[in-house]
């Protein structure tokens, strides 16, 4: 007498149409309606005059994610050729950072990118300034690292970096052998066998990394006003202005949530279909 | 007369303090169907890797052509693998599976001699779609990997390997995962394959039956050494040592003294037998086939010993007599019963000897035999007591 | 591998690790600097870590992050784990749409969820206490407690929330790796379905669970916008304390409790990594602790040992959410909300100790911030300490509550130039905090000559090394001084051409960032050559860069005040006045103007400040400093304090200052 196991999961379900489902759906409505209660679409008109705002965060994010795809790459392909002890000890290192608070970590970036941080005392020291304006004829006494688009995409990617590399990781280290052997075997040279057996059964980690880096750094708040000097908004901004920050406008904070809850329902879509989904991102 | 292909010359090789390969010399002959023979552990599969350049031997050569090949890789030799477990591209179809070694070659371009082409998509679909025909797979081409049964799995890693008209074929246990009746038949196909395109197959199994099937010449190994290459004819009638006679068929093995040639001496008996060569009164092992025993009245045996199993075997029957405490296990169409006493006979040519090695007295006694029969007739319910 | 090859991949390793962990060793290191900085180095010390353990407000938000994370994490894996295996069980169709509503919260950016779960709760909140006000006068035999707000309980249903889809998807892949066999075997060998369970199952997906469970630990510790949308006023998990404090200078203390955070953590990981190691290499199979537990639980007395624990573990959650959401507390407790580095902390640690009330103490980045917080719910303070307009919009709009001066005896001590402002005419509902002036603050070294005009915050002179107001009234106010307008115009065309002005020299790159205050490491490192602010913070920047001044702008500028209000639904009323009460006394006045450089607006603190400065530091009290301070009249004079806006104007304001930050 086996009790009926999928009864397990009805708690669980009702916690989710409770806290997950309800809230989203609140957001919904919110996005569709006035500050008086009625029905408009308003709200979804007055973003076209953000588009700037959109498309700069785009932008970011998907220059973030590529610079993470091509450094997170090569680490996790390196990385899988590695001994065992060395693939551990890798793994607790690069999931390690995660365990300062992610506002510290960008924090600690300013004391190193300011005008007079770590790195330009560093470059000040050895004359590589001071070589640049020989070369370029400027009269620099600093390079300007802080507050520009690079600072905030190189957050991002220092942030989230590791989500690149341990989907891509876990899917190479668990390809079979005896394929890359097979593949060798046939007359496929190192990068013959990289490129036609190795990168393709690798895309579904590629494609969850992506979208892993992706989505959060098109939301993020606080590592644009920390890194970008809150000149240039970015959605994550906007959303939190409308809510907490200097304007208040809780209609059309949701209306652009649920435009950043539609791109990651596309980005859900297209990894379920072809990634080998968060089950590999998230193994330790 | 068939000349050497592949010559492995002292080889030697070591896993973490373990000798794994110990000084073995080998020549493989072109055409040749040659089985590495040997239970787990004993060396087979990791002389078919070094061969296939994907194991570097600790020491020694390995000769292809008269060539030292050991340093060069693997997607530079002409040998092909089927491996194990297929190994078969999840990510392409049946065609691209096989066409991927013929995608990987590169010509001289015969419009500038200087650069290297690759071959032309035609001839790889002709070839690609040929090699399936013949194993018997066509129509298959767009199939996915994973919809294909083992054996089709196993017909698609075969026409891989082959399409790319290697000199050698390396077979890595390749039946190992399909069931009887197919391991059969494929077994009889991979020789036909195998005379039919005419090139050497280095077969490796620990499944004797199937060597004996298949191979021109077996080589049986154990820890790491050949123990003894031959035909297969060879191997069966005349084993070497007390390992060989026991890894193929049933023997038994019983200690002899060599009284002179063709006269041996067991249980203080004398046997005439064919083989001779060995120093008078020379301890040997004797070896005698259980279906080489035949059974006869009490006064007519050479020797006499008491029944003390009988199993049906469909074929034939299991008979373990006991003779002074050494128990025999006889193969005969003749049924007799538990208990009784009997007599044996052997012919001259029933009776084979081998020198002593270090493996006299572990094989050839059923006793361990007799007991699991003895446990099973125990465990099964009384029914009307006798059997007959 | 070939040599070269391995050199370039150990390499390209290295380069990795070294990025990914440059910050955390600089946040180490400078956890033993001995001055607060984090790029200058003064010395070795183990001050911080020693200032660390003293620090109330961080030690309570450290105890509240491990708590939540602790509690969320227990909670999310054992019902992940039969969440999982519930999914496991169900056919293909139902698995999918439940595994995907499941991978949502996983899935969805963080600002979102934290949004969603917010307007979640605040809409509940305002259901309930309908529900409950109609409950409670239809019976009266239980009575349902009225207000629920945000606080912990909501802070732990967010995080148990997110956590338990990374237990599920942890769980999940074991549990399909998991032979259907191997529970047909146990119950074939005899065991009953929860034995099967219990020696089966769980073995098998045990590493998938530690794993899960980790997994969402160090999600919850880490998280910081879910917590910041849902956590309300009275707990403060470590980021949102963070959170606060990047804006202006993060004490090294912080860096001292993420150092030992990290330690411990890396020291953890790496003991058990090694006793894994260690294991497989000997061969153990489980640990035998577990096996003597696994028998223990076998008994049937252990069996009801199991259940009773099952039901107590329940029951004690149920009692922990609705106990910890706020409802009632057996503590007295105040929540205070305040600005950045706008008290002397010793302060708070005083009146803890003198009343035994706790003090949770937050704080906003602006006036506008603060009003949203209010307006959307998230913020139920006790008291808020908003600046002069900003008091009378919350008037206007009767949010603030009627203090009780009698409980407030020190409002007698307040200088009488300082009652009955504009904004309190009558008196009612605010006692003053703190007062001062906008100006320029500068880098002496970094300008030609000394700075005495707003001209300096629009002109292309120091383009690039300006920095500007981050909020739309004081950035306006500015510009609004320069062009010699009132800073209360409801002229739309006065208003425009300020805004243009911002705009133009904006376009023109002539700020480097729009600050509030991340504009103290700016200024102190030498980072930027100038910003509008105020005089207080100038004075504390002084003390990390001798070679900044202060001008009030010939054109004039803003002088404001800052006066503590309570808000009307205050659950703490009477904590709320004790607090009022002893900020305003003389001592804590004192105490207070030292520490964040304000003016005072008690009458006696005023007097004797200059006296109490000597006394302090051994040196008499420049007077030019005093005079920053405390702007003598003349300055006063030039200047004009703000009044609320109308509706309208307030619109335009929004709407231009959301132009701006395109």
């Amino acid at each position: 007498m086996k009790p009926k196991l999928s009864r397990f999961a009805i708690p669980y379900v009702i916690w989710m149409a409770l806290f997950v489902v309800a809230p989203i759906v609140l957001v919904v409505v919110y996005a569709f309606s006035s500050d008086l209660g009625g029905f408009t679409l308003e709200n979804f008109s007055r973003m076209g005059t953000y588009a700037v705002v959109f498309g700069r965060s785009f932008k970011l994010a998907l220059i973030a994610t590529f610079i993470c795809l091509l450094i997170g790459y090569p680490v996790s392909y390196v990385m899988s050729k590695e001994g065992e002890k060395f693939q551990r000890a890798a793994m607790v290192l690069i999931m390690l950072p995660m365990w300062i608070n992610f506002l510290l970590r960008t924090y600690s970036w300013m004391s190193i990118l300011e005008n007079n941080g770590l790195l330009n005392q560093l470059f000040q020291k050895i004359g590589l300034i001071a070589l640049y304006n020989r070369v370029f004829g400027t009269e620099l006494s600093f390079f300007p690292m802080m507050n520009t688009q690079g600072a905030v995409v190189l957050g991002m990617v220092y942030n989230y970096l590791p989500f690149m590399i341990l989907p891509i990781y876990s899917v190479i280290v668990k390809l079979d052998g005896s394929l890359v052997e097979a593949a060798r075997d046939l007359g496929a040279d190192g990068l013959n066998v990289f490129r036609r057996v190795i990168l393709p059964l690798s895309l579904p980690g590629v494609l969850s990394g992506i979208t892993m880096v992706f989505v959060p750094s098109v939301s993020t708040f606080a590592i644009s006003k920390m890194l970008g000097g809150g000149t240039e908004l970015l959605l994550g901004d906007l959303i939190e202005q409308q809510f907490l920050g200097g304007a208040y406008n809780p209609q059309l904070g949701a209306a652009i949530s649920l435009v950043m809850m539609v791109i990651v329902v596309v980005c859900m879509v297209v990894m379920n279909r072809f990634g080998e989904g968060e089950e590999q991102a998230v193994m330790l | 007369m068939s000349k050497e292909l592949i010559r492995l010359r002292d080889l030697c090789m070591a896993y973490d303090d373990e000798l794994v390969l110990d000084h073995l010399n080998l020549y493989i002959n072109d055409k040749e169907f040659l089985t590495l023979l040997g239970p787990s552990g004993c060396g087979k599969t990791t002389t078919l890797r070094i061969i296939g350049g994907f194991t570097t031997p600790g020491s020694g050569d390995v000769l292809f052509d008269g060539v030292r090949i050991n340093d060069v890789p693997p997607y530079k030799r002409q040998i092909n693998t089927v491996f194990q477990k297929y190994a078969l591209f999840p990510h392409l179809n049946v065609f691209e599976n096989v066409a991927f070694g013929l995608r990987m070659q590169r010509r001289p371009d015969p419009s500038d001699p200087k650069r290297k082409a690759k071959l032309p998509e035609e001839e790889i679909r002709e070839r690609v779609l040929e090699m399936l025909e013949a194993v018997s797979l066509k129509g298959f081409e767009n199939r996915r990997t994973d919809a294909l049964s083992g054996g089709q799995q196993q017909r698609v890693a075969i026409a891989r390997a082959l399409v790319n008209r290697p000199k050698v074929l390396l077979l890595d246990e390749p039946l190992g995962a399909l069931d009887l009746k197919l391991r059969k038949d494929m077994q009889i196909e991979l020789k036909r394959i195998q005379q039919q395109v005419g090139i050497t197959f280095i077969y490796v199994t620990h499944d004797q039956e199937e060597a004996l099937t298949m191979s021109d010449t077996i080589v049986v190994m154990d820890q790491g050494s050949i123990q003894q290459i031959g035909t297969p004819e060879d191997i069966y009638n005349e084993p070497k040592n007390a390992f060989v006679a026991d890894f193929i068929g049933e023997s038994n093995i019983i200690d002899g003294i060599m009284v002179r040639d063709k006269l041996v001496q067991m249980y203080g008996r004398q046997f005439p037998c064919l083989d001779g060569g060995f120093a008078e009164n020379e301890a040997v092992d004797v070896v005698i086939r259980p279906e080489d025993i035949d059974i006869v009245p009490v006064e007519q045996g050479q020797l006499t010993g008491t029944v003390t199993n009988v199993t049906f075997k469909g074929m034939q029957y299991d008979i373990i007599v006991d003779f002074r405490g050494f128990k025999w296990l006889i193969q005969t169409t003749d049924h007799s019963p538990v208990g009784a006493r009997i007599g044996i006979k052997i012919d001259p040519d029933g009776i084979h000897v081998m020198k002593k090695s270090r493996y006299s007295g572990l094989y050839g006694d059923y006793s361990s035999f007799s007991d699991e029969y003895d446990e099973l007739d125990a465990a099964e319910p009384e029914e009307g007591g006798d059997e007959t | 591998m070939k040599k070269s090859g391995r050199f370039g991949s150990r390499s390209l390793m290295a380069l990795v690790f070294l990025f990914l962990y440059a910050p955390i060793l600089l946040l180490i290191v400078f956890s033993f600097n001995k001055g607060n900085s984090n790029t200058v180095w003064t010395g070795f010390s183990l001050d911080w870590y020693r200032s660390l353990f003293q620090n109330r407000l961080i030690m309570r938000s450290v105890y509240t992050t491990l708590l939540v994370s602790l509690l969320a994490t227990a909670i999310a894996t054992v019902a992940g784990t039969f969440a999982a295996i519930g999914f496991y069980s169900l056919r293909r169709r139902s698995r999918t749409v439940l595994s995907t509503v499941n991978n949502i919260p996983m899935m969805n950016a963080d600002i979102v969820t934290g949004v969603a779960m917010c307007l979640f709760f605040v809409a509940f909140f305002a259901f309930w206490s309908g529900f409950a006000g109609w409950f409670n006068r239809v019976q009266s035999i239980a009575v349902l407690p009225e207000r629920l707000t945000l606080g912990f309980g909501t802070l732990l249903i967010a995080h148990v929330t997110f956590n338990i889809p990374y237990v599920i998807l942890s769980v999940g892949p074991k549990l399909r790796q998991m032979d259907r066999n191997l529970v047909d075997a146990a119950q074939d060998l005899g065991c009953t379905w929860m034995q099967a369970f219990w020696k089966v199952i769980l073995p098998e997906i045990k590493p998938g669970i530690a794993s899960g469970a980790l997994t969402a630990f160090t999600m919850s510790v880490d998280d910081f916008i879910i917590s910041y949308f849902t956590a309300g006023s009275s707990s403060s998990t470590l980021s949102m304390t963070i959170y606060g404090m990047t804006k202006k200078r993060v004490t090294p203390e912080i860096n001292a409790v993420s150092t030992l955070l990290f330690v411990t953590v890396l020291a953890l990981l790496v003991i058990v990594n090694l006793r894994e190691a260690r294991a497989e290499r000997s061969g153990e199979a489980r640990r035998p602790v577990s096996r003597k537990l696994t028998r223990l639980l076998d008994t049937p007395r252990g069996r009801m040992l199991r259940r009773g624990a099952a039901i107590a573990l329940a029951a004690s959650f149920l009692v922990a959410v609705v106990l910890l959401t706020g409802a009632t507390n057996a503590q007295p407790v105040v929540n205070v909300c305040s600005w950045g580095e706008y008290i002397d902390e010793d302060l708070i640690t005083q009146f803890e100790e003198e009343t035994g009330i706790i003090v949770n103490y937050q704080t906003a980045e602006s006036n506008e911030a603060l009003y949203s917080l209010l307006k959307s719910g998230a913020g139920d303070y006790d008291v808020i300490v908003p600046s002069d307009y900003m008091i009378s919009q919350l008037i206007e709009e009767d949010m603030l509550a009627e203090l009780d001066y009698g409980q407030i005896p020190n409002y007698a001590l307040i200088s009488d130039r300082f009652k009955g402002l504009t904004y309190d005419p009558q008196e009612r509902y605010t006692v003053p905090y703190a007062w001062g002036t906008v100006g320029i603050i500068y880098n002496e070294t970094m300008v030609d000559e000394p700075v005495t005009s707003w001209s300096a915050m629009f002109d292309s002179q120091y383009a690039g090394n300006v920095l500007m107001f981050r909020n739309s009234r004081d950035a306006m106010a500015t510009a609004l001084s320069y062009l010699g307008y009132s800073l209360n115009t409801t002229s739309e065309a006065e208003l425009r051409e300020a805004f243009q002005l911002l705009k133009d020299a904006k376009n023109q790159g002539v700020y480097q960032s729009f600050v509030m205050d991340e504009i103290f490491q700016k200024l102190e490192g030498g980072n930027a050559a100038m910003g509008a602010y105020y005089a207080g913070d100038y004075l504390t920047m002084l003390e990390n860069n001798e070679d900044l001044r202060f001008v009030v702008p010939e054109e004039g500028s803003n002088w404001f005040m800052d006066a503590m209000c309570v808000l009307k639904d205050a659950p703490h009323k009477d904590e709320a006045m004790a607090w009022i009460n002893f900020i305003a006394s003389t001592e804590a006045n004192l105490a207070n103007m030292d520490y964040i450089w304000y003016a005072s607006p008690n009458q006696e603190a005023l007097e004797q400040y200059p006296a109490y400065y000597e006394e302090l530091y051994g040196e008499p009290l420049d007077p030019e400093m005093y005079d920053i301070i405390a702007a003598p009249q003349e300055v006063l004079d030039r200047c004009e304090a703000y009044l609320v806006l109308p509706l309208e104007t307030r619109k335009l304001y929004n709407d231009l200052w959301t132009e701006l930050g395109i």
